[in-house]
């Protein structure tokens, strides 16, 4: 079992540049899961989301001696798998949306674990009706749980841009899972 | 009945926007339905944090490693692939289309002609899935030095393709859509399917990628 490495991620980095390459595997340990999860909500296809934390993690491999230090590690490797995953959309944007059925109507009936798996996937179905930016947004901040001001700088945009683009992802959101429609 | 307008507005204020005084204004008007869209928007945020954290797959955890080891042996001579300052560069072929048996960059590929080169004397122009299987038939192996595996993972890491997921089964060099290209041929661990991917013989990209059988 091996021990927790209690450096920091700019401390591994660090080690990383000067030949450490355990350094680079215990950040990917560290980052890998969340990274993953952010790809596959926003692209909503395993082997899309594998290929892009595949490219990007391997980009970020060779490319490591560029990292000068002006955001968190973190951050640095969400924006290179977000970035991947917003070339994929576009190169993509042909590829028909899913589309929202009757279990949609299911949303409310909350309760039993079959039904609750049907909501989940109720939601990430609808996530793929966003367009690419709110989606990005909305998984980053209301999925994943970043703070608004670390989704700004993941996205490389103002704090009010991240707020804005979750306000209307939410919006639509809302209509497209029964929300707004069933209190009306 | 709020407009669509109005829905926005109200759910911009329940962000902060613009500002925390002004949504408060908007929040506190009391426009008809302010009540019945902020449960909406509660409701949607509860459904967006009940979506499950995913794991990094072991698989895809393999892969990494595995290209990990090939950037640092630089097999065969090769060089890291190059980016740009902004840290992008060219997509690769995607995982639907590699893995669902279609060609990216020379589009259409398989219905292009595929000349097999080199000795034995050149085979009139067939498609790439012919050209794999009859180069898989004759278990010719003329692929150079990415009849080594390092080289032959940092070749297709290189050129912008998946890494294998299984051995090097048979290749040669083709001429593809005009192109020098090596039809390589790799076991997928899946019985009966193969991929023939084509890189240039510089390594410097990949002129189809296609799954055969299955």
């Amino acid at each position: 079992m091996p021990l927790l490495d209690a450096r920091s991620d700019r401390a591994l980095l660090a080690a990383f540049r000067a030949g450490e390459r355990q350094a680079f595997d215990e950040l990917v340990r560290r980052h890998g899961d969340r990274l993953w999860s952010v790809a596959l909500r926003v692209l909503r296809d395993p082997d899309d989301a594998a290929d892009v934390v595949q490219d990007a993690l391997l980009s970020a491999y060779r490319r490591a001696a560029g990292y000068r230090g002006e955001a968190e590690v973190s951050t640095w490797l969400h924006r290179i798998v977000v970035n991947r995953c917003i070339d994929r959309i576009r190169h993509e944007r042909a590829r028909p949306h899913v589309t929202l059925g009757r279990r949609h109507h299911l949303l409310h009936a909350a309760g039993d674990p079959a039904e609750r798996t049907t909501t989940r996937l109720a939601v990430v179905d609808a996530l793929g009706h966003l367009p690419v930016e709110q989606r990005l947004a909305v998984v980053l901040v209301d999925v994943e749980g970043y703070p608004v001001a670390e989704a700004a700088a993941i996205l490389e945009v103002p704090v009010g841009t991240v707020k804005s683009r979750c306000a209307r992802g939410r919006i639509r959101l809302a209509a497209l899972l029964g929300h707004l429609r069933e209190q009306a | 009945m709020t407009t669509g307008g109005g829905l926005t507005r109200i759910a911009e204020a329940a962000a902060g926007l613009p500002d925390e005084e002004s949504a408060a204004r908007v929040l506190a008007a009391g426009e008809p339905d302010t009540a019945r869209v902020l449960r909406a928007l509660a409701a949607t945020r509860a459904d967006l944090a009940a979506v499950p954290r995913e794991r990094l797959p072991a698989a895809v955890a393999g892969a990494l490693a595995t290209g990990f080891d090939a950037i640092d042996r630089g097999a065969a001579g090769s060089t890291p692939a190059p980016v740009d300052a902004t840290g992008r560069r060219a997509v690769p072929p995607t995982g639907r289309r590699r893995r669902r048996g279609l060609l990216l960059t020379a589009a259409a590929a398989a219905l292009v002609g595929v000349a097999l080169t080199g000795p034995p004397p050149s085979a009139p122009p067939t498609d790439l899935r012919s050209a794999a299987s009859r180069v898989l038939a004759e278990r010719t192996r003329d692929v150079g030095t990415l009849a080594d595996p390092p080289a032959l993972v940092s070749c297709l890491l290189r050129a912008g393709a998946s890494a294998p997921t299984g051995p090097l089964l048979a290749g040669r060099p083709v001429r593809l859509g005009g192109t020098d290209g090596v039809l390589l041929v790799i076991g997928t661990g899946i019985r009966g399917v193969v991929r023939a991917v084509v890189p240039t013989p510089g390594c410097d990209r990949i002129l189809a990628d296609l799954t055969v059988g299955g």
